[in-house]
């Protein structure tokens, strides 16, 4: 009986402080960066690949064209579908498919190599059980088969540098007592494959997470404001961060506090703008936000190092 | 300082007994291993001739599947005889039973003055069967227990008899998993 009428005190005077108990949250999808790449943002002109091999057994040229179109529109995978498509930028495309080399940024050309070998060593070996006193000679023939490719990959830059990227296999299965000889038919389907998955990661630069975004309880005088941040939850879960933005945008300009910053600062990271999140989040520093706008800001910088033209959405 | 000793012994005495495993400790297989079907299969091949050894001799060919042999011992009492060797008989090994679930060995039939594969159950006469096998390099020689004579195989792929041990066909033994 005490403590309900302690609860009670308690709701009330937070009432009468004007605090609007919004406390929701839900989970989002944010981007960071896996690795650099040498593309740079814009035009991307292919030559096809020079096989400079004997054999000819993987299509090495579908792969690298498959690689680009996936490069096209970086951030819009699963990921960014799971994340409501709220971040402006991720939809952008950062490259596109030049029509010949002089109207491109970067200029991708190359050859590969793909050997096939199949050979076998022959060893002798005498039984061994020192009983016998006239041991038996016997012979192994180790049938071995060997696959290894290279894929050169050069960039020449609109400004003549050059760098390159290069991609190799190479898998050797020998026939020993307990381990099977793999065929070179299924050694060769190991190199497409494993060729396959080199390209398929050779430009992607960015990698996708969960968070958990929490509003803050803010403080609102305004009746008017205080009645609209009521729905401050239900703009958070359906997505719809550039009106819920706008609404704490608004409460921060009217009632300036820490809490509607850090709102506004989640509303900022939640459309990609990182500089103006960090901003405002710099207001309520808290260690996984601020490890969270690193990342997110180590990938946003690197976009336009590469010279991705980002649009930034305000509220 | 002295760990490092100790792990480094014990990785260079788990290399040779990682060796040692590797190498056959005889070419001969067991009853019990016949039983298991644990069978040591080599396939024994003459390359003068370039055939192998079983009842139609064939060419060898690399990348074929070729006839394979083992070695028993019949009699245990027989097992060595020292600085000579060992009486060994030769069965061809069959992997499709198909009908032909028989044992067939290696035989020097006296009576037809001949030799070749016989299944054992109409084997009279035992040491027919057994071969004395005699090193000379890396190559076996198959010297028979009931004359004393030597395996020769012809450029047409037949089996018969010498004396002259330097007439005999030098055999190559090809283990094969």
């Amino acid at each position: 009986m005490y403590f309900k009428a302690k609860e009670i005190v308690a709701a009330l005077f937070l009432l009468c402080m004007g605090h609007a108990l919004v406390g929701q949250s839900d989970v989002f999808y944010t981007f960071f960066l896996e690795k650099e790449i040498n593309l740079k943002a814009g035009g991307v002109f292919v030559h096809p690949l020079k096989n400079v091999g004997a054999e000819n057994p993987i299509d090495v040229n579908s792969f690298l064209e498959k690689s680009i179109e996936k490069a096209c529109l970086p951030l819009a995978g699963d990921g960014n579908e799971k994340a409501g498509n709220v971040n402006a930028w991720s939809q952008m495309p950062l490259f596109w498919q030049a029509t010949s080399p002089d109207k491109a940024n970067v200029v991708v050309s190359g050859s590969y190599n793909i050997e096939k070998e199949s050979d076998a060593e022959v060893f002798r070996f005498y039984e061994t059980n020192t009983a016998i006193s006239n041991p038996i000679p016997y012979f192994e023939v180790r049938p071995k088969n060997r696959v290894s490719a290279e894929v050169i990959l050069q960039y020449k830059y609109a400004d003549g540098t050059l760098v390159s990227d290069t991609l190799r296999f190479h898998e050797i299965s020998e026939r020993k007592k307990n381990t099977k000889l793999k065929s070179m038919e299924k050694l060769l389907a190991e190199c497409q494959k494993a060729l396959e998955y080199d390209f398929r990661k050779l430009f992607l630069f960015a990698d996708y997470e969960t968070a958990k975004f929490s509003l803050e309880k803010v403080k609102v005088s305004d009746k008017g404001l205080k009645e609209e941040l009521k729905s401050a939850g239900d703009l958070l879960k359906g997505r719809r961060i550039a009106d819920l933005g706008n609404l704490y945008k608004r409460i921060y300009e009217n009632e300036p506090s820490k809490e509607a910053a850090f709102c506004l600062g989640i509303c900022y990271e939640l459309v990609g703008n990182y500089p103006m999140a960090a901003k405002y989040y710099k207001q309520m520093p808290e260690f996984h936000t601020i490890a969270r706008m690193k990342k997110s800001l180590i990938l946003f910088d690197y976009l336009q190092s590469i010279g991705a033209e980002l649009k930034l959405e305000e509220f | 300082m002295n760990k490092a000793k100790v792990l480094i012994v014990l990785l260079f005495s788990l290399m040779i007994s990682l060796v040692a495993e590797a190498q056959l400790s005889s070419v001969v297989t067991s009853r019990d291993q016949v039983i298991q079907k644990k069978i040591k299969t080599f396939i024994v091949l003459n390359e003068e001739s370039g055939f192998v050894m079983t009842q139609s001799p064939v060419k060898y060919k690399v990348d074929d599947e070729m006839p394979l042999c083992y070695f028993t011992i019949d009699n245990p009492a027989n097992l060595v005889l020292p600085n000579i060797g060992r009486y060994l008989v030769v069965h061809e090994l069959k992997k499709d039973a198909g009908g032909d679930q028989y044992d067939w060995v290696l035989e020097n039939n006296c009576d037809e003055k001949d030799v070749f594969f016989s299944r054992t159950k109409f084997i009279t006469v035992e040491n027919s069967t057994w071969w004395n096998v005699l090193v000379d390099n890396d190559k076996v020689l198959f010297q028979s227990m009931v004359n004393h004579g030597f395996l020769k195989i012809d450029e047409q792929g037949d089996f018969s008899m010498v004396d002259d041990r330097n007439a005999a066909s030098r055999w190559k033994l090809i283990y094969v998993y």
